[in-house]
């Protein structure tokens, strides 16, 4: 079975170096990017199970990202995770599209499963715009 | 009379100090956080040690735990001094006052622990809300508590609840230790009944021999809208 592909977006490079040393340990396919800009880049080249993302961040913070990332493609799965979980970020990251606000410390095994139903969310997305896409190519044939 | 100029000067100053209290507990969280996950990445290396972590390589992934333990305590704190960083950022505004009580217990857990006192803070679960001052509401809990934590003895409990009731909600404060009179906790009793009137709350103690045993917070529901008593001047506000 292929690996869950994750990418890790936090500007404190010790902790999400780590943290992508943890997953990569239990199995996870990981990328990591240190700003909100990179992590856009990196997202357009590739298909990511999922993307998760801190708040807080010089440059391009958490939401200016994820509003870039689902701009760009809008099946990907961003799950936020701050270090604050207030209403206000929660609320702001749920319209935007986000997944899952977390909260830091995240328990790895609780955040492995998070990136688990994420992947299942994703490949649902992925079928129903290809169904979509079939169904209007059939309509158009007339068929 | 209150000078406004001065007013807003201190709550501008009290707003900066709470910017700035709050950014670096973040930063200090940051830390923290990294911290454990470098204590997992050990415990995840070692359970992969050809050993199987007996030995040596049990005690490092032992010290990696305690390092865990620490980091989540460390954490706890830093989020409790996040959020009263917080209490300044509106000089007026609409908060919780159960939310407010749940976060003065666990700052004052310190001063009860050094002094072996055993706090115990019961809630109610149904919020009430008020408006006014957070850290002036804070800081008259704070003082409600010290004033148990000072009169009790070691190994006593002092207990700080919040309820609802008809009229209101309540906070109350109860020390096994029933609090002396004198002149200074004459003068914290002062400075709270000025707070409270400031929410449009009131304050009751009850006294035995002297000793104030009970101190209850009531807030109506007037206290809602911010508006003190019809009798009150309304200055303060």
């Amino acid at each position: 079975m292929a690996k869950d592909r994750v990418l890790l977006v936090d500007d404190e490079v010790e902790f999400v170096e780590t943290l992508a040393e943890r997953l990569r340990g239990k199995g996870l396919e990981v990328e990591v990017a240190v700003r909100g800009d990179e992590a856009v880049t990196k997202a357009g080249g590739k298909t990511f199970d999922a993307v998760v993302l801190d708040y807080a961040m010089p440059g391009m913070d958490g939401i200016e990202t994820l509003r870039a990332l689902r701009t760009q493609n809008p099946d990907i799965q961003v799950m936020l995770l701050t270090g604050q979980a207030t209403v206000k970020a929660t609320v702001e990251a749920t319209k935007l599209g986000a997944v899952d606000v977390l909260e830091k410390p995240t328990d790895i095994e609780t955040l492995m499963e998070k990136i688990r139903d994420a992947r299942g969310k994703h490949l649902a997305a992925k079928e129903q715009r290809s169904q979509r896409q079939v169904d209007d190519i059939l309509r158009k044939s007339g068929w | 009379m209150d000078d406004p100029g001065r007013n807003r000067s201190r709550e501008e100053g009290l707003a900066f100090f709470g910017k700035v209290m709050a950014g670096q507990s973040h930063e200090v969280t940051n830390v923290l956080n990294t911290i454990s996950e470098l204590a997992g990445l050990q415990k995840d290396l070692l359970g992969r040690a050809p050993d199987g972590g007996g030995g040596e390589t049990g005690r490092i992934r032992e010290v990696a735990g305690k390092i865990q333990r620490q980091v989540r305590r460390g954490q706890e704190i830093v989020r409790g001094m996040n959020e009263f960083a917080h209490s300044v950022d509106v000089a007026d505004g609409v908060f919780d006052l159960r939310q407010a009580l749940r976060q003065v217990a666990g700052l004052a857990e310190r001063q009860a622990r050094l002094k072996e006192v055993r706090l115990l803070a019961e809630l109610a679960d149904d919020a009430f809300v008020v408006q006014g001052s957070p850290l002036s509401l804070q800081q008259a809990v704070y003082s409600l508590i010290e004033i148990g934590l000072e009169a009790a003895s070691d190994r006593r409990t002092v207990t700080v609840a919040y309820r609802t009731t008809a009229a209101g909600a309540e906070i109350a404060m109860a020390s096994a230790d029933p609090v002396p009179g004198r002149a200074e906790v004459d003068l914290k009793l002062a400075f709270l009944q000025e707070v409270l009137a400031r929410f449009g709350a009131e304050m009751a103690t009850s006294s035995v021999d002297g000793r104030v045993g009970r101190i209850v917070f009531s807030f109506s529901s007037d206290s809602r809208s911010g508006r003190a008593p019809v009798a009150e001047s309304g200055t303060g506000r």
